[in-house]
C-alpha cells in the first residue's frame, strides 16, 4: 500500500491520476475526507497513536459505527493481496500522521508541495479558505489546542492565514517524510522533468513508470479544460497564473510566514 | 427491503412506472426471460425523491451509507433535514451512490442492477466488435461528455443514444454493475464499473472497458441504470 500527502491546491489530483494512469496501480482520491466526517470535522487536530483505543481508533471514531466500519474496509481493501499496488492520496492528514502510520502500520508513500504563492493564490481566488475549509476557524481551533505559530496571525487577513496553515502542514509533512524516508515532490519539478519526477514516485512503489503515465500527462497538459479539480491543465495555467494574481504585498505576506519550509523546498 | 417497499409504496411505485418508460429490450440468445436495461441512468431528481421520501436513513455513524452528503463538491447536499439538489442538476444522473445504494433503490422498485455482460451487450448493440456505443469512430466532445470537455455531469439525454436508444453507455458517468470485480480471499469489496466519465479520459470510453471500483465509495463520476426482468 501507499499515502500520497499533500496540500490543498497542490496538484495532488493530477498526480494521483498520474499514478493510476499505470495500470497496475488503483490509488483512490481522498477516502477519509470525502468520506468520512471524522476527518472533515477534525481538519487541524492531532490524532497520534496514544490516543487511540485497542483497535486503533481515535475518540472521533466510536468503535463498531459505520465509520470505524469504513476504515476497517479500507485497511483491507488497501492490504488485500493481488496483482496491483494500491494506495490513496489525502491532503487532510498532516496532523494525523502518527495515527495513519500506527493504523495502517508503515506505509510507503511520498510528500507532493508546490509553490505556497501558487496554493494560496489558487485556495484564495476560489474562495475555498472561507467556505469549504474555513481556515481561519481552523487555524484559531489549533492555536486554542495549544498549537504553536511561528509568527502571530490576523485571522482576518486570508494570505496571512492562508500561509500559516501551509506552513504549519508542510513543516509536518517534511518532518514526516525525513522520518519515513519519503521523497518529497514539488509539482514544478513535474513540468521540467517528467520521467524523473516520475522515476522517483513510482520507485516508491516498486513499479517502473508506465507509457500510460506519460500519455497521460500529454493529453492532460494539452489545453486547460474543466473547473477547480480538472486535471487538463496547460503548463502556463499551472506554473505563471498565480504570479499575475499575487499583489507584491501578499507575496511577502506569504514569505514571512512560510520563509522556512520554502527556502528547505527551494522556493526562496 | 419487503418492509421499506411497503411503506413507501408511492414514491417507489412513480419511480418504477417512470423507470417502465425508459426500459429497452435485450435480445440475449437463449435466454427464457426478457431482460430489459433503463436507456437512461437514474438522475438525481429520482434518486433524491427516493431518500427523501422513504425517510431512509443515508448518514449514519458518522459516514453515509447510500449517498456520499459528505463531499461538498457533490451535487446533492443534506439541507434542512432533507436532501437538495444544485440547481440546474436535477436531470443529471446522481453521483456519489454507493454500490449498496444503487442496489437499495434497484430493489425498491423492484429491478436490479445489470451485468457486466447485459451492460456490454446493450453497448455493443449486440456487435463485439464494435469499439463505442456510437460505433467505431474516434470519441469526441460531439459523441460523448469524457476528458473534462464539459468539466461536470450533463443531462442524461445530452448527448444521442446508440442505435438501441440507449444514452450515455460511454461517457458523463460511469455505472455499477452487479457483479464482483475481483476474487480476493473470502471478502472481496470491489464491484464492477462500466462507461467513461465526464472527468475520465478518451482510455475508458471503449466498450471493452471494465474496472473495479471499492462497493462503498460514492464518488463524483459514478451513477448507474436498472435492469428489469419481464
Amino acid at each position: 500500500m501507499f499515502v500520497l500527502l499533500g496540500h490543498h491546491r497542490s496538484g495532488t489530483s493530477f498526480v494521483n491520476s498520474v499514478v493510476r494512469a499505470h495500470p497496475e496501480v488503483e490509488s483512490i482520491n481522498e477516502p477519509l475526507s470525502q468520506h468520512l466526517d471524522a476527518f472533515r470535522d477534525a481538519d487541524m487536530v492531532v490524532w497520534e497513536t496514544t490516543d487511540c483505543g485497542s483497535d486503533g481508533l481515535p475518540a472521533a471514531i466510536a468503535p463498531r459505527s459505520a465509520a470505524a466500519d469504513f476504515l476497517f474496509d479500507l485497511r483491507r481493501w488497501l492490504s488485500a493481496e493481488g496483482a496491483s499496488r494500491r494506495g490513496f492520496k489525502e491532503t487532510c492528514l498532516f496532523e494525523k500522521l502518527g495515527w495513519l502510520h500506527g493504523y495502517l502500520g508503515v506505509t510507503p508513500g511520498a510528500l507532493l508541495v508546490r509553490d505556497p504563492r501558487a496554493v494560496v493564490a489558487s485556495v484564495i481566488k476560489r474562495d475555498l479558505d472561507r467556505s469549504w475549509w474555513a481556515y481561519s476557524e481552523r487555524l484559531a481551533r489549533w492555536v486554542g489546542a495549544g498549537g504553536q505559530l511561528s509568527k502571530p496571525v490576523d485571522f482576518d487577513d486570508r494570505v496571512a492565514v492562508c500561509a500559516a496553515v501551509w506552513a504549519l502542514r508542510t513543516v509536518r509533512g517534511l518532518d514526516h517524510a525525513r522520518l519515513r524516508q519519503w521523497p518529497v515532490l514539488r509539482l514544478e519539478d513535474l513540468f521540467v522533468d517528467r520521467h524523473r519526477y516520475l522515476a522517483t514516485l513510482m520507485g516508491q512503489l516498486e513499479l517502473p513508470v508506465h507509457p500510460q503515465q506519460i500519455a497521460f500527462i500529454e493529453e492532460s497538459w494539452s489545453e486547460t479544460l474543466g473547473g477547480t479539480y480538472s486535471y487538463r491543465r496547460a503548463p502556463e495555467s499551472v506554473l505563471e497564473e498565480w504570479k499575475e494574481t499575487l499583489t507584491d504585498e501578499d507575496r511577502r505576506t506569504i514569505e514571512l510566514y512560510a520563509r522556512a519550509p520554502m527556502q528547505e523546498l527551494g522556493y526562496l | 427491503m419487503h418492509e421499506l417497499r411497503c411503506r413507501s409504496l408511492g414514491i417507489c411505485d412513480d419511480l418504477r412506472a417512470e423507470l417502465e418508460t425508459t426500459l429497452v429490450p435485450l435480445e440475449l440468445s437463449g435466454a427464457d426471460h426478457l431482460v430489459c436495461l433503463s436507456a437512461v441512468t437514474v438522475t438525481n431528481n429520482q434518486f433524491v425523491r427516493f431518500l427523501n421520501e422513504t425517510g431512509i436513513a443515508n448518514h449514519v455513524g458518522g459516514t453515509y451509507l447510500w449517498l456520499n452528503d459528505i463531499n461538498v463538491n457533490l451535487p446533492v447536499r443534506w439541507v434542512d433535514a432533507a436532501y437538495e439538489i444544485r440547481a440546474g442538476y436535477e436531470e443529471h444522473p446522481v453521483v456519489g451512490v454507493t454500490w449498496n445504494g444503487a442496489v437499495l433503490y434497484a430493489l425498491s422498485l423492484g429491478a436490479r442492477l445489470p451485468t457486466g455482460a447485459e451492460w456490454e451487450f446493450a453497448a455493443t448493440t449486440g456487435e463485439p466488435s464494435q469499439q463505442y456505443p456510437w460505433g467505431n469512430e474516434h470519441p469526441s466532445p460531439l459523441l460523448a461528455n469524457f476528458g473534462q470537455h464539459v468539466g461536470t455531469t450533463t443531462p442524461v439525454r445530452a448527448y444521442p443514444p446508440n442505435r438501441w436508444g440507449f444514452y450515455d453507455l460511454s461517457g458523463n458517468v460511469r455505472q455499477w454493475c452487479s457483479e464482483w470485480f475481483e476474487d480476493v480471499g473470502a471478502q472481496p469489496i470491489m464491484k464492477v464499473v462500466r462507461g467513461g466519465a465526464w472527468n475520465k479520459g478518451t482510455e475508458h470510453l471503449a466498450t471493452t472497458v471494465r474496472h473495479g471500483k471499492w462497493a462503498r465509495m460514492g464518488s463524483d463520476s459514478c451513477g448507474f441504470r436498472l435492469a428489469v426482468i419481464l
